[in-house]
């Protein structure tokens, strides 16, 4: 079952889109008990069945099956989902299949190549998507309207959901550039880096005032007033006012009261429009680096024994290392923070550090990690056949270790697709639903961080290798 | 009686022997001195395990020692390079090492996670250096002061550095006596399961098997090797043996100069003169001859000296069992895990959180560990009580220094060992920021997980 509420409640007067519309009876942000609409679906893109807000919850563990505890795939049906109860947990009846063909042994190399053309259909999606948005932001730049800007907040979301899938495939040119094949391709498409976006809001009105975005050099300064955290803050944002103080000289100056509504919204719409453009590229950027047609980095990834992976292992080194973003990226960050959890946040409670500010779409985003987590975890293909790093942890008799991450996976997605109301704000109404939400992450992650790391051997680079003995 | 013995001792100690020894080893340590440091440098270790980290776990009674400032950090690395240089050339010699010794033992002071088996037996080797005439003989010291060289030492050095090799390889045995390593093949059937890319050998590690007999193997390698080295007919094929083992070891696993070292080394075995008979095996007879000056101070090693070497032996003998103190597994509790040669017998990793409270604010936090640590120390830091420990007297300091007044630092530390399911590692009910750091049996660590480690089966290359 998906998270409820996705953009429940933005904090602009402009019109509702369907999505708010179908989250929420009221302005603002009342808890949102009803289902999102098949308005809402996501195209997951090739490779994957559509994963949608309607989708039905995770399948219950397979104990019997040779892949375990694999997530059945998600039917593509256009039927809403007709209730909110969660799936029941537990073992599932196993439907006897005569006539299977025993599945090849596991290889690491299988493994690899699953992963690679994982990627590169993942990276392909997002460029897909990505695109979308720079057309929608480019009509509604040459046109400003209510209804334009509706469109590109759904371009956005639709965009952003995909891309919190990829957040779990940050190694290759994704991922930075100290680690194997890395670019730091994934901070120029989103910058959100364990900092709520509104740290960097009044960046981003300084460069509406100024009309900086508008500047050839755009493109290659400041990431935090770039990529789509600014584009969120753009699109969902419709207030007059600033969060620049009067020390600004946007403010000191006056730049920023002789803004009109009407010039605000213009320049929000082009600034969206150059960012949107920036991010497409990014995207074709990211794409082209993995793709055989391009800088090939599927290739490197695919066939170690090169300058980047010396061999299978250092590859899969570098995938487990990804899946610890949802250790510290998060738990500790996305969930942590608002939970008070850290002493950064110096009150009861952050809701203002959750990660969607504007567009109030964490639930949503979260849930996406977590399917970006099990697409490493059990496979991305959405079948049963899909390897994923659970038949690694078979192959190596981790059976019972599989089974348990999966369950733990599993009641990490229930736990935060039934929450409701969304994260926003269950926080302020019942912060015990968030605080399950982060224990149920932390049930993945503490096995992660033990018994899966050990049991297949990996060393993860940003551990720095240094000498043992 | 035992005045016979001693006597005994004394005249073996003082027997002179050929020197070439000392100083074909003093060249090698030399040599691989300087490569270690320089690979620090190389590697970019000098920032990554002394410069980037904000907090260091300091060993009990050295909290004092802090990192030097950056620039002065990688200064010391060079200057170690020189240093070594220096103690291989024989040049300024005790200088030159006790210099080295001193920087490299502060080195090992600043950070606990950093320690190695092979640095600490560097340092032991090295201070037993000091204290010998390995200068005497090709070495610059010589060359300039004529007067100091010999051609012969007293025994007892020669015993004392086998000695020191061979309790290395004795208590790398005894720790392989348990049922994980004997039985189960563990850890080394984890680490072998990642290695089948591993071209030829590689193969070989998913047959059934495999891993037990190469535990087998490693255990009746590190059990024998002493004994055989020492027979004269065993010797030639016991190095041999030697040398094939510590390079699959460091084809391996990332154990850096350890392997050279302990190939360097096991040369104390042979005889004395082994470097003369190997220079003239090159043709280099003239500078394998003896020198017709031999100075009566090289073989110096009275009683005093013995007396001393005996102190050390013994401490060397009971550092490593000081476990027996202990109730538990020393490989889970870690009280009298350094300095024991427990080399590579077991593999921890660990899902640490901080749960910190402040009574008087009535707030609560969680805190993970990669606050305060770089990733590697944070992984040293999980499977390690005394530096969990630590870190919740860092964080109830750090916070008191926040402003949020006095706190209290429980843990919540699950661990997976030798490949186990996850454990609690330390009782997450004692506030660890009110417990005392010290060499004593430690209560809030819970008992090691009793079931046996998984098999683990590895999986051929594709």
């Amino acid at each position: 079952m998906p998270p409820s509420g996705a953009a429940s409640a933005p904090n602009t007067p402009i019109a509702r889109s369907p999505l708010q519309a179908s989250a929420t009876p009221s302005e603002e942000s009342e808890p949102s008990p009803s289902p999102a609409s098949p308005d809402e679906r996501i195209d997951a893109g090739p490779g994957r069945p559509s994963t949608t807000p309607t989708e039905p919850d995770v399948a219950p563990t397979d104990a019997g099956s040779d892949h375990p505890s694999r997530p059945e795939p998600a039917p593509n049906t256009d039927e809403p989902e007709p209730s909110l109860e969660p799936e029941p947990m537990g073992p599932a009846p196993v439907e006897p299949e005569p006539n299977v063909p025993t599945p090849p042994a596991f290889t690491k190399q299988a493994l690899i190549d699953e992963i690679g053309a994982c990627s590169l259909a993942l990276f392909d999606t997002f460029r897909g998507e990505a695109a979308a948005l720079a057309e929608a932001a480019s009509a509604n730049a040459e046109a400003p309207s209510p209804d334009g800007q509706l469109v590109v907040q759904e371009r956005w979301l639709s965009a952003m959901l995909v891309w919190q899938r990829a957040e779990l495939f940050r190694f290759g040119p994704a991922a930075m550039t100290t680690d194997p094949g890395g670019r730091g391709l994934r901070d120029h498409i989103y910058a959100w880096n364990r900092n709520p976006p509104g740290n960097n809001r009044c960046r981003i009105e300084q460069a509406i005032a100024g009309q900086g975005y508008a500047e050839p050099g755009f493109a290659d300064g400041l990431v935090v007033v770039r990529t789509l955290a600014a584009l969120e803050f753009l699109t969902f944002y419709g207030g007059t006012d600033t969060a620049c103080t009067a020390f600004d000289d946007i403010v000191a100056q006056g730049t920023w009261a002789a803004l009109g509504e009407a010039e605000l919204m213009a320049r929000r719409a082009d600034y969206a429009h150059v960012a949107a453009t920036d991010v497409a590229r990014r995207a074709e950027d990211l794409y082209r680096a993995w793709s055989p047609d391009g800088d090939d980095f599927l290739g490197t990834f695919t066939s170690p024994g090169n300058g980047t992976f010396v061999d299978e292992q250092s590859v899969l080194d570098a995938v487990g290392s990804a899946f610890f973003y949802l250790d510290k990226d998060v738990k500790d960050f996305k969930v942590g923070m608002p939970l008070a959890l850290v002493p950064e946040c110096p009150k009861a409670s952050c809701p203002e550090a959750f990660e969607s500010q504007y567009a109030r779409a964490s639930t949503l985003l979260l849930y996406e990690n977590l399917n970006g987590f099990e697409e490493l975890f059990a496979g991305c293909g959405g079948s049963a056949d899909a390897l994923g790093f659970d038949d690694w942890l078979v192959a190596v008799g981790g059976e019972d270790l599989a089974l348990r991450m999966q369950a733990a996976l599993d009641e990490a997605q229930r736990v935060v697709a039934t929450l409701d109301p969304p994260l926003e704000d269950a926080l302020l109404t019942d912060p015990s639903k968030v605080s399950a939400v982060h224990q149920a992450i932390k049930g993945v992650t503490d096995l992660l961080k033990t018994e899966f790391v050990t049991l297949l051997d990996l060393e993860l680079p940003s551990s720095v290798a240094t000498d043992n003995d | 009686m035992l005045r016979a013995a001693w006597l005994r001792l004394v005249e073996r100690a003082r027997r002179p022997c050929d020197i070439a020894w000392l100083a074909a080893f003093r060249i090698l340590y030399g040599l691989s001195m300087a490569t270690s440091a320089e690979r620090f440098i190389h590697n970019d270790w000098v920032d990554r395990l002394f410069v980037e980290p904000k907090f260091h776990f300091k060993y009990f009674g050295f909290h004092w020692v802090e990192p030097l400032e950056p620039r002065w950090m990688h200064a010391l690395f060079w200057v170690l390079i020189l240093l070594g240089l220096c103690v291989a050339a024989g040049f300024l010699f005790r200088w030159a090492l006790g210099l080295f010794l001193l920087g490299f033992l502060y080195l090992q002071l600043v950070d606990v996670t950093t320690y190695l088996n092979h640095y600490y037996l560097a340092t032991l080797l090295g201070a037993l250096l000091w204290f010998s005439p390995a200068h005497r003989i090709w070495s610059v010291d010589a060359w300039l002061a004529p007067l100091i060289r010999t051609s012969v030492v007293a025994t007892g050095f020669h015993d004392l550095f086998r000695f020191q090799l061979a309790i290395v390889y004795t208590f790398a045995a005894l720790a392989k006596l348990s049922s994980d390593w004997l039985i189960h093949a563990q850890p080394l059937s984890i680490w072998l399961a990642s290695r089948t890319d591993l071209p030829v050998l590689g193969a070989t590690f998913s047959w059934p098997g495999v891993p037990l007999l190469m535990s087998w193997c490693g255990f009746l390698f590190d059990a024998s090797i002493p004994w055989l080295l020492l027979y004269r007919r065993t010797r030639p094929a016991a190095y041999a043996v030697l040398i094939l083992f510590h390079l699959l070891t460091s084809v391996l696993f990332p154990i850096g100069m350890f392997p050279w070292i302990m190939i360097g080394s096991a040369l104390l075995f042979f005889p004395p003169d082994w470097p003369r008979r190997m220079l003239r095996a090159f043709g280099l007879d003239r500078v394998a001859e003896p020198m017709s000056l031999a100075s009566s101070t090289g073989t110096a090693f009275g009683p005093l000296a013995l007396a001393a070497a005996l102190v050390y032996a013994t401490v060397q003998l009971a550092v490593p069992l000081r476990f027996l103190a202990y109730d538990g597994d020393v490989r889970w509790h870690e009280q009298g895990m350094r300095f024991s040669w427990r080399v590579m017998v077991r593999e921890k990793n660990g899902s640490v959180t901080f749960l910190v409270s402040s009574p008087s604010l009535g707030r609560h936090w969680q805190l993970s560990p990669s606050r305060y640590l770089t990733p590697l120390q944070e992984r040293e830091m999980a499977g390690q009580p005394d530096l969990i420990l630590q870190l919740a007297w860092h964080i109830r300091r750090d916070f008191l220094a926040r402003g949020f007044g006095d706190v209290e630092v429980r843990v919540e530390a699950l661990v997976s060992f030798n490949g186990r399911r996850l454990a609690p590692l330390v009782d997450p009910s004692v506030d660890l920021s009110r417990v005392p750091d010290g060499i004593g049996a430690a209560p809030w660590i819970l008992p090691a997980p009793t079931t046996d480690p998984p098999r683990v089966k590895p999986i051929g290359k594709g």
